[in-house]
């Protein structure tokens, strides 16, 4: 063994040092940065308590970051980040109440975004019943959209409940949506255009008893 | 007094004896040595590389050292992960960074036609919000954007966002896919299903 010169330790020491300070803002931006950083300190701050009340509610709290993300992205004002945020929590708080706990997050946020739309909780619960570990988001997306795109609620939740109930499935949802879709793109008046389409289900759907298929499928799905 | 005691008297008095040395010996013995060809010390350079020796580190150095290696390594693993994820270190204007993709992602391929944009980029919950992270690449023909990006099964929410030449910025959501509800924010988003019979 030898010892090296106290003049080679300090230069390999300082070298470890410079190193040190020089990489550790690397290694902590490495790491996942904190999201929420991009709130403001006092939007941040009623957000994250928020969250807390969410999280010992025992309903998902990455929607709510989520929100708040998308509000920042957005550059919302931070009232209605908060707002926004605080209506997923509630609207999430309904859900539970409707459709109960046992829901996968996609579930969730598809629900939150129908009690969003104005689709009452009573409406919601019903899918409860049936729901016997059928995914629920489908349907519930495709029933917002309807909604979005101008079909009264009343009948848009009244077809897709119809269709739930008689055992659709995701295909059937999609191809009612790409066909009412394509109606009120050709200038057919929403509500008019669903009960068309809700016509061509002459009772209980079967394998071989489906909506037609859309003409194509979407530019942003393709796997 | 015996014989060999009077041998040691004499060197006594010879050490002691004061000798006039010549003031330039030194130097002259030196000049010689400097003239002798210096024997070339083969492997020095590696024997200092391979030879064990103990470092004389304090704990506070031999920490920083270890904080060092620490700050490498998560450095070169930030890099690993930047080459094919969202991270938003490193954003390139051109290349659309892609997560890694993971067994059970599917991937989706956007596309919005916006022939006047400058840039368009897709955002939505898949990437935080993060309207950098996600770039789209115009096609070489027209101005039709797209990227495809691996997305875990499930509901997403997304939307464009379109830069245009004039410096504007307007959130677009996706025309050919299902509406999300307005939640006064401002801009409309899209739902893309991911998984399951009709995504």
């Amino acid at each position: 063994m030898m010892v090296v010169s106290s003049r080679t330790s300090r230069f390999i020491a300082y070298a470890a040092m410079l190193s040190a300070v020089a990489l550790q803002p690397l290694a902590l931006f490495a790491q996942d940065p904190d999201p929420l950083s991009r709130l403001d300190p006092n939007t941040r701050f009623t957000v994250e308590v928020i969250i807390d009340s969410a999280r010992v509610a025992g309903v998902p709290t990455r929607p709510l970051t989520l929100k708040a993300l998308e509000g920042s992205a957005k550059h919302a004002d931070n009232r209605h980040i908060i707002a926004a945020v605080r209506s997923v929590f509630h609207a999430e708080l309904d859900v539970r109440v409707a459709l109960g706990s046992a829901l996968d997050e996609s579930e969730w946020t598809s629900a939150v975004s129908a009690l969003q739309s104005g689709v009452p909780l009573e409406v919601l619960s019903k899918f409860r019943g049936d729901h016997a570990g059928k995914p629920l988001t489908r349907a519930l997306v495709v029933m917002t959209d309807l909604i979005q795109r101008g079909v009264p609620m009343s009948e848009a939740s009244s077809a897709i409940m119809q269709l739930w109930q008689r055992g659709a499935e995701d295909g059937d949802f999609y191809g009612l949506w790409k066909n009412v879709e394509q109606d009120i793109l050709s200038g057919q008046n929403p509500g008019s255009a669903l009960q068309q389409r809700i016509r061509e289900y002459p009772g209980r759907l079967t394998p071989g008893n489906k909506i037609p298929p859309a003409s194509q499928e979407p530019d942003n799905s393709s796997s | 007094m015996t014989e060999q005691d009077a041998y040691v008297a004499w060197m006594a008095r010879e050490a002691k004896r004061p000798v006039a040395v010549d003031p330039m010996a030194v130097e002259r013995v030196m000049a010689r040595v400097r003239l002798e060809p210096r024997p070339r010390r083969r492997g020095a350079g590696w024997r200092w590389l391979v030879e064990p020796r103990a470092l004389p580190l304090s704990p506070a150095l031999g920490a920083a050292l270890a904080a060092g290696l620490v700050g490498i390594g998560a450095f070169l693993g930030h890099m690993q992960n930047d080459r094919g994820g969202q991270n938003p270190a490193g954003r390139s204007p051109t290349v659309a960074p892609q997560p890694p993709l993971a067994s059970h992602d599917t991937i989706i391929k956007f596309v919005l036609v916006a022939p006047h944009a400058a840039t368009v980029s897709v955002v939505g919950d898949f990437n935080d919000w993060d309207a950098q992270a996600t770039p789209m690449k115009r096609t070489p023909t027209g101005g039709t954007w797209s990227v495809a990006i691996p997305l875990r099964p499930g509901r997403h929410v997304y939307a464009f966002v379109v830069n245009g030449a004039n410096g504007g910025t307007q959130w677009v959501a996706d025309p050919t896919a299902p509406l999300a509800p307005e939640d006064g924010l401002g801009a409309p988003n899209s739902v893309v299903l991911v998984g399951g019979s009709a995504s």
